[in-house]
């Protein structure tokens, strides 16, 4: 175990600087811009069932639904990532 | 079919990182298979470099297309005053694509966006395996079928080393031993008899040991011909 | 005469519950043409299952599974839901009653009532909810559940403010909220009579009320919960949200006890049958809770471990290995609190008798299953019989039908049982009424007719926009008027318009006139979910003359206004970028064809025995031609061997007369001696060549290809004369007319090649075939000699009844474990027994006379090779794998294929039969088709980009790739169920969902990250 630790910490220190990436301030008051793939059947209806519980989570969440998660494609997830979105939830 | 793995991001982005203006062009043959290279790959990665350089505060365009091969020039040909608009043609085609188009196109650089694996077989959805070296003097029908060459780590040819083991390689318990397979498959056939013919040193001069290979039709090169006049 | 009295059936059904299994029974009646009349006491359909939070042994949601059929059932045109209903009379005979419905008051009138549910928000009346099983309130103007169906709500007039004053003047602040008028406190409900040719019963069952057991403590300890109550517990929609807490002071329980048979198994004060289904769900309890919260200690207190269904035992082992489950066999005799913790002491005999005090935080009473209180009233409007426990009268050959024809009983009031064997019976039920009834087929069903279609191609779209406000359920958290404008400035946006409730019937009116007046040529309604009001307004758009697929719903409720309530500048600017996210699809939208295929209404049967047989006959009842495959040289199957089932119906005497009926049926072709040799096509149409040459098209394919018994090689059979089987020993019984000699001893052994590896499951039947040998035995012959070796005794049910007969007879029963199997040795002329006594707690040993093995089932050999070639999945057992395991049990996920039998997993004769009608009734459901409609939204593959690289055939669920005549990939669109998986999957792109292609999707992504300006997102 030592040993993993050990070989774990040294390659953090001989990874060069530029490939990891420097964290962003973020704003005060900034919330996350996330979009939901939920598939029909299961995630989408768990959504609806939030709304009828009336339990609550951040406006700045939209929802895209799928006939089934399989049908998500890289370039779904990679095109609102260029567009900006900070984070993507797919459930399914 | 040829089976090739795209590099890892980190290679090609150091690959590509100093040009302005990139082409990602893929393959929509046997790369596109291997989801390695073909036009949803070439989509995908430009995405990628096109985020990587946002993040790095660079100013690039990243663009994507495909065609149906790289190894032909009637495919590429139609397009070529647009690649040739950039200063980098990232090519996610085999080697031998990268190859064709570096060698056609001449004063823009070529790179790979792709590592050529080998020629294999899918034997199911996401799983290649390699069957063939193409080594140019196949002999397998003196070995039930079972490619010694590639499917044995040492390319013995007269049976298994020492380290063959209930059926497996001594150099990993999840490779099969070649002479193990090829000797079960052979004891079916019933052919068994032909291994006691001892195979003389191989001619290695036909694989990649005796420079490019070439392979010429000349009936068929004639016809092209004779249509130009 | 004969012809008169046919002429008369009528062509529609009632169903007495609406339950998962009346449901069932109502959805494949009217999907075959049928009118189904659907009585429900409660205010919603649903009954047990949709109280559950996940369902064993696969952890599905059982909401999840449920609520679309609920909504399926809710607006099925065939369907005629009367909910607070109940059965008045019942008057006439088979093919054609009388029966007298009677509604109570719900003082909410149907009709106007969106569902919006601003009464319920208003009602300052709160009540301990019923569907919370008390541990959560509810308002006096109510609905069920938050998915009810329908979803009209209902006041409760005994706690209802107003109702309950004599003036009716106080409160009426639902009226005051409801912007639909749909309130009405002078309600009086309605009688009234309908027709119908049969009728099924569904009431289900009820729970055991653990009160009478005061020793157990329920009501009495705050933490001690009955099982329906922990399933509330569990559910995330629950009264706690999901989190596991103890009621009385909400600590999270560590230490959690399950109590088995609470009400079952037991003459004092409960019920002398067992409920079947405790075992499991006890299991699944204790994986859900330890899933929800890791540091719970579960322990199942129980007598007999009976997981006897289909991958039981597995979930079990799994319970035991990867969640830590313990499992401690003993009686507790009582549970109290102690003093100031709330926490549980619980009393036990463990195995060896040694008493034991042991404490726990949490305690849960898994209470048991029993007819309702007024069963028998029931039974009298209906005029059937019953048993003496109160169960309907049935018989073991013919497990639906009742003591009076025409009425049908269906799911646990028949008796208890699981989900997918109450599904199973459902479609069972009403493919035995398909049959009774028909000639009357489709004689009072209706159809939808809709004006043609507009064509709209080449037009640029013309959207329509129209914001709902669902009273105030939306525009009290969302900006409407802001909405409204805000999407006026979309491009290809021709109108918007705001309404009060889109899904009222004026409204309704009012958006297909705009259509027209606008000229709209696409449709977004920004308002709730889809999953419940997508169908309702594409049918909108249809009466106006638009193709149903260029609409979208933008759901500004549930996942908006619902969810950020007090955040209306947020929630306003979210509700903007659903709507404008739906216009981006909305402008990509282009008409879709639902293309249709013809259905060759003839059936394929491969298997002959008794589920072959059972099916092919329900079938070909219905009046379509049936052809049945037998590998053997005669029909029968396994049921050849049976003589007796354990209630002593005569087997041999079944079969035959089935094999007469399958014989000189007019509609039944048998080819024995026969098998399939080639296969092609898809539902409705399928092309078959037997080897025998026989050419044979057809539009449903049953597999019942059966199985077959272990032969053992252990306990010296074969080695000894004395060593035999159980079906070996119930032929010299029943055929040989065996009689037992009064010092003979027998000694039989269970599980034999079950329940252990390689096969890792109980075969069900044999300890049924034990006690109903052991009875014959000692009925013959008192003073002989019966041990049965076992590990656990899994008379489920009703069988129960047998178990204690057995008992009473003297017949010595000993409990063995897997890790100390008998021994056996023959010792001159007897067999030499030995094995462990855990309850003695020392070695015991039997000299035998005879040592009967009760062999375990297997499947038939056959099914590897039947499967491959229909390419359905088998288990790791080897039996066929059906679409669900819940609530598609005879289906496969290819359409038009079904599975009865052994082929399917160990089961009893009657369930043998239960399931076949099953087959029978969804294959009836395809077969009385004249045209099969294919769903619009498909998968469509464009051949000129695919390269054939095969990766969509590997991962198609639904096998609707393939490799066509010239080599090259095609798609057949009949069998696509449009889940996109090979268009996630394509390398080549050559794939796109109709409604979910790529360009719609990107362009919904752009319409989210859209930033609006002077807003950085």
């Amino acid at each position: 175990m030592a040993d993993v630790a050990e070989e774990t910490a040294e390659t953090l220190r001989s990874t060069p600087h530029s490939i990891i990436e420097k964290p962003h301030e973020t704003p005060a008051a900034w919330e996350p811009n996330v979009l939901a793939f939920a598939c029909h059947y299961c995630a989408f209806a768990a959504a609806d069932l939030a709304g009828v519980m009336r339990l609550s989570y951040s406006p700045s969440v939209k929802i895209i639904r799928l006939p089934c998660t399989g049908k998500l494609d890289h370039i779904h997830v990679l095109r609102a990532f260029e567009q900006g979105v900070d984070g993507i939830f797919v459930a399914g | 079919m040829i089976v090739g793995q795209q590099k890892p991001f980190d290679e090609i982005w150091e690959m590509v990182r100093g040009f302005k203006k990139v082409l990602v062009f893929g393959c929509n043959t046997c790369v596109a298979i291997s989801h390695a290279g073909g036009g949803k790959e070439a989509e995908i990665l430009a995405s990628m470099l096109r985020m990587k350089a946002t993040q790095e505060g660079l100013d690039m365009q990243v663009d994507n297309a495909a065609i149906e091969r790289h190894c032909e020039p009637e495919f590429f040909e139609p397009m070529m005053e647009k690649v040739r608009s950039y200063d980098l043609v990232l090519s996610t085609a085999c080697g031998v694509g990268v190859n064709f188009l570096a060698d056609r196109i001449g004063d823009i650089p070529v790179y790979p966006g792709v590592n050529t694996s080998f020629y294999g077989a899918v034997p199911k959805a996401g799983f290649f395996v390699e069957l063939c070296g193409g080594c140019g003097n196949c002999i397998l029908h003196l070995t039930g079928g079972i490619c010694p060459v590639v499917r044995c780590s040492k390319s013995l040819m007269n049976g298994p080393c020492g380290g063959t083991d209930k059926g497996k390689c001594e150099v990993s318990k999840e490779i099969d031993c070649a002479w193990y397979l090829i000797v079960e498959r052979m004891k079916k056939l019933g052919t068994i008899e032909q291994l006691y013919t001892i195979q003389p040193p191989r001619n290695w001069s036909t694989g990649t040991h005796g420079g490019p290979r070439r392979l010429v039709y000349e009936h068929i090169m004639e016809l092209e011909e004779e249509k130009k006049g | 005469m004969s012809l008169l009295a046919n002429s008369t059936k009528r062509g529609s059904v009632l169903i007495v519950g609406g339950g998962i299994g009346g449901m069932q029974a109502a959805l494949d009646l009217a999907e075959s043409g049928f009118l189904v009349h659907l009585v429900q006491r409660d205010p919603s359909l649903g009954g047990t299952m949709v109280m559950l939070d996940k369902t064993f042994p696969t952890g599905d949601c059982a909401m999840c599974m449920i609520s679309p059929k609920m909504v399926e059932a809710g607006r099925h045109l065939n369907i005629k839901i009367h909910t607070l209903a109940q059965v008045a009379a019942v008057e006439g005979e088979e093919g054609d009653f009388t029966v007298r419905i009677k509604m109570a008051p719900r003082y909410v009138d149907p009709d106007k009532c969106t569902g919006c549910g601003d009464c319920e928000a208003k009602c300052p009346k709160k009540v301990p909810s019923e569907f919370e099983q008390q541990l959560g309130p509810r308002k006096a103007v109510f609905s069920l559940f938050p998915q009810a169906v329908p979803n009209t709500r209902a006041i409760d007039s005994k706690n209802c403010l107003c109702l309950t004053d004599p003036q009716k003047k106080r409160c009426r602040l639902c009226e005051k909220a409801c912007k639909a008028n749909a309130i009405n406190y002078e309600d009086q409900g309605k009688e009234f009579d309908v027709h119908v040719g049969a009728i099924i019963l569904s009431p289900g069952l009820d729970r055991y009320d653990a009160r009478v057991r005061p020793e157990l403590g329920l009501g009495r300890w705050p933490n001690v919960v009955s099982s329906i109550q922990f399933e509330r517990i569990l559910s995330a929609s629950g009264p706690y949200k999901g989190v596991v807490q103890r009621p009385s002071d909400q600590k999270h329980p560590v230490k959690v006890a399950w109590i088995q048979c609470v009400g079952s198994r037991d003459n004092r004060n409960a019920n002398p049958w067992c409920s079947s289904v405790c075992c499991m769900y006890a299991t699944k309890q204790s994986i859900i809770a330890k899933e929800h919260d890791k540091h719970i200690e579960p322990t199942i207190f129980y007598m007999e471990m009976r997981t006897f269904g289909k991958d039981f035992d597995k979930y079990v082992e799994r319970a035991k290995r990867d969640y830590g489950v313990r499992y401690q066999r003993a009686m507790v005799s009582a549970v109290r609190e102690e003093p100031g913790t709330g926490n549980l002491v619980m009393r036990y005999a463990a195995e060896d008798g040694t008493l034991v005090n042991e404490t726990f935080d949490m305690v849960v009473l898994s209470v048991g299953l029993q007819p309702h209180a007024d069963a028998l009233d029931f039974a009298k409007t209906f005029g059937i019989e019953t048993t003496d426990y109160r169960f309907p009268r049935t018989t073991h050959f013919n497990p639906a039908k009742t003591t009076r024809q025409g009425v049908f009983v269906t799911g646990t009031y028949q008796g208890p049982k699981d989900i997918p064997d109450t599904v199973m019976q459902g479609s069972g039920v009403a493919g035995s009424v398909m049959a009774l009834l028909s000639e009357a087929r489709g004689t009072e069903t209706t159809k939808k007719e809709l004006p043609p279609e507009r064509d709209v191609t080449g037009e640029a779209p013309r959207i329509g926009v129209f914001v709902c406000h669902c009273g105030t359920n939306i525009s009290s958290t969302v900006e409407i008027d802001q909405v409204v404008e805000a999407v006026k400035k979309e491009s290809g946006v021709a109108y918007v318009t705001n309404t009060i409730y889109a899904c009222a019937q004026d409204n309704q009116d009012m958006i297909k006139q705009t259509i027209k007046d606008q000229k709209l040529n696409r449709v977004v309604i920004a308002s709730c979910t889809p999953r419940t009001h997508e169908k309702l307004f594409q049918e909108t758009i249809q009466e106006a003359g638009l193709n149903k697929y260029l609409f979208d719903l933008a759901d500004i409720r549930e996942q908006c206004s619902w969810c950020h309530k007090g955040q209306n500048e947020a929630a306003t600017k979210k509700a903007i970028k659903i709507v404008k996210m739906a216009v981006a699809k909305s402008r990509l939208q282009e008409p879709l064809k639902s293309e249709t295929v013809g259905v060759t209404p003839s059936c394929l049967v491969i298997g002959g025995g008794i589920a072959g047989m059972t099916s092919a006959l329900a079938v070909a009842d219905q009046g379509f031609p049936v052809y049945i495959v037998e590998k053997d040289a005669e029909l029968g199957g396994l049921a050849r061997n049976v003589y007796r089932v354990l209630d002593g119906s005569d087997v041999q005497e079944f079969l035959l007369s089935r094999i007469a009926a399958v014989h000189s049926h007019p509609n039944i072709t048998v080819h024995t001696g026969t098998e399939v040799k080639n296969t092609d096509g898809f539902v409705g149409n399928f092309k078959t060549i037997l080897t025998n040459g026989s050419e044979i098209t057809h539009g449903a394919i049953i597999l019942a290809t059966g199985g077959v018994e272990y032969e053992p090689t252990e306990y010296l059979y074969k080695q000894s004369q004395q060593v035999i089987t159980q079906r070996e020993l119930e032929k010299k019984l029943f055929d040989g007319n065996l009689a037992p000699g009064p010092e003979e001893s027998y000694v039989m052994i269970q599980c034999v090649g079950s329940r252990e590896e390689p096969s890792q499951y109980c075969s069900r039947i044999c300890c049924q075939d034990a006690i109903k040998n052991a009875i014959a035995i000692k009925e013959r012959n008192p003073k002989a000699a019966v041990i049965i070796l076992y590990r656990d005794l899994r008379t489920y049910g009703l069988r129960e009844d047998f178990y204690k007969k057995a008992r009473d007879l003297g017949v010595f029963f000993v409990r063995y474990d897997v890790d100390r199997k008998p021994v056996v040795e023959q010792a001159g002329g007897k067999v030499l027994v030995t094995t462990w006594d855990y309850m003695l707690d020392r070695e015991l040993q039997f000299d035998a006379d005879w040592l009967v093995l009760s062999t375990g089932l297997r499947p038939h050999p056959s099914t590897d090779a039947v499967g491959a070639m229909y390419k359905v999945t088998r288990n790791p057992d080897g039996y066929y794998l059906e679409a669900h395991v819940k609530l598609r049990p005879v289906d496969f996920p290819s359409e038009g294929l079904f599975v009865a039998g052994l082929g399917h997993a160990p089961k009893n004769l009657d369930e043998t039969i239960a399931q076949s009608l099953a087959a029978a009734g969804r294959a009836g459901v395809i077969l009385s088709h004249e045209k099969l409609a294919v769903s619009g939204i498909i998968a469509k593959h464009k051949r000129e980009l695919c390269m054939s690289c095969l990766s969509c055939l590997r991962v198609c669920p639904f096998g609707s790739p393939y490799i066509a005549e010239d080599g090259k990939i095609s798609h057949n669109e009949v069998k696509c169920m449009g889940c996109g998986i090979c268009a996630g999957i394509c390398p080549a792109k050559a794939f796109q969902v109709n409604n979910f292609r790529d360009d719609q999707i990107l362009a919904m992504i752009d319409a989210a990250v859209e930033s609006e300006s002077g807003v950085i997102n």
